[in-house]
């Protein structure tokens, strides 16, 4: 089932918005917030990046095991209707709530730094509508979007890097590729854990996929794409993060530097780029990919729903979750809450698969149901 | 190619069976005729020949004529007199004849020979206006749908080129031809065209200009999905590469899909330039693209929300030129862009003896004029006609066209939104591409699905060993 019919996806569109998922969580976390942990920065980003990829092996078994449908089709025939219509209904109100919560940090710091002086209302707004609008032409168009803001956002990093090369020290890297045990590593890399975005991405796309065998050239693919993202978005960082210590916004004001010169003027300069390039594209695509796994859900609840209303729908209900008035104690409590419950997701997969192959009587967790 | 499983290798002694042989090797076609001459011994002989490509008066005197004639004692098929005459051994050997231009003479007895009476194309000799290239052919499409076919016929000589009519439902009897080459054209595309010419076809059109516009506005985009030209060396190139063409009696102008948005990056011009020259330049066209689109939101945004984006000297002479212009930037930037507007109209519609003196002396004087009056600064008045030039660098005038159109949707959001307005714009133009689907080809291709192999020949031009053999 997909909003819109003869809807398809190749490959590569697959592993753009996986590896999307993995790469935009490198970025946002600013070095700073790492110095707790002595461990060297890119090291942490490897580690996170390995547990996201660990992360990616249940599901793709299930995907495997239930070629072309979708998990809100066939969640009711492992778990029981009522623990599927539970099931798929917290995977509704997550992927709403998902998707509020990309767009606010975003809207925030637009605030704060562009455009003081305009509502956060209107400005998200914007934002809302151009994510309904990209869910107007079904999966193949949401896949089409994310291939290509991938290739954008990939371009971009690779113009900053290589305006980067002249001031690249080496001493850096050594120090950012340190080692210094297991127990800071698995903390520091769970902080850098980009969360269980990719998989969510991977479990809803990857039923449209046009081949059958998704499962080694997908694989692959991924951990390649997705490690050069991660890798490209962590030596930048790290090139500048490192040499200034002053927070988040640090890394592009060498870069704007290189630009105009040291007049004074550049925080809006770097706050621009930064906002285009490590915040919007990514940000925005997870929301688009959120709300279309809520109106996915909404559609399987209500068959008669129109899929371009079912868009419609919830993407008001995640305007609506952005106007609530937080603080930034509330809102942090309601990121972990949403981050629990993709936690917990993952024992549910994991007893989905042992229920499957329980039912199939197979020996293999990669059983095809037909 | 499915009905041609019966392809026989020599010729029968049957005229009729000869004939249907050679016809069963045209996919379909409506400008292939057959005509049946009585000979004075009243004899039937065949001739078949494509309308359009052989020159018919040369064959009435020439050839039925005197086979008409009475004679005694002479073999009709030895009275014509058509001045080469070849003995094809096969129907596919005569089929090429034909597509060169010869008639075909099937005699009773089974006699076959293929008479050279091809028409003699006029040059058009004027340049195609919105087309002008200055490597390359220089021919263009008349109004004639069966010139202009027999026009692609001397591009392309295989029977495989195929072509169906469709005659339009209004009083004026007009007709529409589908060109494509069979085996190339992916079968689908090709019914799918059908359909959308046969549905326009069935409206309520009055004339040739009512179904180009059915026929192109298939959904509210701003851009074009179809891309519309005179030149039947574009149209040729397109065919073999497994496009359809439209082309409508009674206009010059050939519709072509599906097309994605790198073929209005391309020229005909390019494939006579040097390969990386012509890389080059289409990637300048995409940097033209984005500066039509992005420079004068630019603008806006930055004027009015961030000035301090700019480095210091910049922005001072910025401040400076904008102190005498009591205007908002998106004010002076509407103002400019009317000018700007205005005086293409101006050109376009006057003869074009006056036409070009009076757009130079127009664009100085508003543009010396509107700093004087302080309606717009210089950096403005640059950075507009920056703007207007590179979006004639597009080769396709449909797209420049939209181009020019949905720049406002950009100017409109940065004004509001300052440099997230403008990113937002961008952001919904990619995403309107993304959905967009000319014929069923997706508009980004090879972009977004993601083809490498196909960059080296849309976005960029490498040798042609080098591309040969990546498929569609």
């Amino acid at each position: 089932m997909n909003l819109t019919k003869n809807d398809g996806l190749s490959v590569f569109q697959l592993c753009a918005i996986t590896a999307m998922g993995l790469g935009m969580g490198i970025p946002n976390t600013n070095v700073t917030y790492m110095s707790p942990y002595r461990q060297g920065f890119i090291t942490n980003c490897l580690f996170a990046a390995a547990l996201t990829l660990i992360s990616l092996v249940p599901v793709l078994l299930l995907v495997r095991a239930f070629p072309g449908r979708t998990l809100y089709e066939y969640s009711p025939e492992l778990l029981g209707k009522g623990g599927g219509a539970v099931l798929n209904t917290a995977v509704v109100l997550v992927a709403i709530w998902t998707a509020a919560s990309e767009i606010r940090p975003t809207m925030n710091i637009l605030r704060s730094y562009l455009l003081p002086h305009t509502p956060v209302a209107v400005t998200t707004a914007l934002m809302i509508a151009a994510a309904c609008y990209a869910l107007r032409g079904g999966v193949s168009s949401v896949a089409r979007c994310g291939e290509f803001f991938f290739v954008t956002a990939a371009f971009c990093l690779a113009v900053v890097v290589a305006m980067a090369a002249p001031y690249l020290d080496l001493t850096y890297f050594s120090r950012h590729l340190a080692f210094t045990g297991a127990k800071e590593t698995a903390s520091a890399a769970f902080s850098v854990f980009s969360g269980f975005f990719p998989m969510w991405m991977l479990l809803f796309f990857a039923p449209f996929a046009k081949r059958g065998k998704l499962f080694a050239p997908l694989a692959v693919t991924v951990a390649a794409t997705g490690a050069v993202f991660l890798f490209m978005a962590a030596v930048v960082l790290s090139v500048f993060g490192a040499a200034l210590p002053s927070g988040m916004f640090s890394p592009l004001l060498e870069l704007s530097k290189l630009i105009g010169g040291d007049s004074g003027l550049m925080p809006e300069r770097s706050n621009i780029i930064f906002m285009v390039l490590y915040r919007l594209l990514p940000r925005f695509f997870a929301c688009v990919a959120a709300l279309y796994v809520a109106a996915l859900g909404l559609v399987s609840f209500f068959p008669r729903m129109k899929p371009q209303a079912a868009g419609a729908a919830v993407s008001v209900c995640a305007y609506g979750l952005l106007l609530l008035p937080m603080n930034d104690a509330e809102m942090i409590s309601a990121g972990h809450l949403c981050d629990l419950a993709q936690v917990g997701f993952i024992p549910v997969i994991l007893l989905m698969l042992l229920i499957n192959v329980f039912r199939n009587r197979r020996g293999s967790l990669c059983a095809y149901e037909g | 190619m499915a009905e041609r499983n019966a392809e026989r290798t020599r010729f029968g002694r049957d005229a009729r069976e000869n004939a249907e042989a050679v016809k069963a090797l045209f996919a379909e076609n409506t400008d292939l005729t057959e005509r049946v001459v009585t000979g004075a011994d009243g004899a039937e002989y065949l001739l078949l020949f494509l309308d359009g490509v052989v020159d018919k008066e040369a064959l009435q005197r020439f050839v039925i004529l005197p086979l008409s004639a009475s004679c005694r004692g002479e073999a009709p098929e030895a009275r014509h007199a058509a001045a080469d005459v070849k003995l094809p051994a096969s129907p596919r050997e005569a089929a090429k004849a034909l597509c060169c231009g010869s008639a075909l003479l099937f005699s009773p007895g089974g006699g076959t020979q293929a008479l050279e009476l091809r028409k003699p194309q006029p040059d058009t000799g004027k340049e195609s206006s919105p087309e002008n290239i200055v490597l390359g052919p220089h021919a263009r499409f008349r109004n004639s749908c069966r010139s202009n076919i027999a026009l692609l016929r001397d591009c392309i000589r295989t029977p495989d080129l195929a072509s169906a009519e469709f005659a339009l439902q209004s009083g004026t009897l007009t007709k529409v031809a589908v060109c494509y080459i069979s085996g190339v054209a992916d079968g689908r595309v090709v019914e799918a065209v059908k359909r959308r010419v046969f549905s326009c076809a069935s409206a309520d059109v009055k004339s040739v200009t009512e179904f180009i516009e059915l026929f192109k506005e298939d959904r509210l985009s701003p851009f074009p999905q179809y891309v519309t030209s005179e030149r039947p060396d574009r149209v040729t190139e397109a065919l073999l590469r497994g496009c359809v063409a439209v082309i409508p009696d009674g206009s010059p102008w050939a519709i072509l899909a599906p097309v994605s948005f790198a073929d209005f990056l391309k020229s005909p011009e390019d494939s006579h330039s040097p390969w990386i020259y012509t890389s080059l330049i289409r990637l300048l066209r995409l940097v033209s693209v984005a500066i039509t689109i992005i420079t004068p939101a630019l603008y806006v945004a930055v004027m009015s929300f961030h000035p301090r984006m700019l480095p210091v000297k910049l922005m001072l002479s910025a401040a400076s030129g904008r102190a005498a212009v009591p205007l908002p930037a998106i004010a002076e930037v509407v103002i400019m862009e009317t000018f700007i507007e205005l005086l293409r109209e101006a050109s376009a519609s006057m003869p074009s003896n006056v036409g070009s003196t009076i757009s130079i002396v127009g664009g100085i004087v508003i543009g010396e004029a509107a700093i004087s009056a302080g309606l717009a600064s210089p950096l403005l008045v640059v950075i507009i006609a920056i703007s207007a030039v590179t979006s004639f660098t597009i080769p396709v005038y449909s797209m420049v066209i939209s181009l020019r159109t949905v720049r406002f949707f950009s100017l409109l959001l940065a004004s509001v939104f300052g440099f997230y307005g403008l990113i937002m714009s961008l952001i919904f133009m990619a995403i309107h591409m993304a959905s967009l689907k000319s014929m069923g080809e997706d508009y980004l291709f090879p972009v977004a699905p993601m083809r490498l192999k196909r960059w080296k020949r849309d976005l960029v031009r490498f040798p042609l060993r080098w591309v040969r053999g990546d498929g569609r």
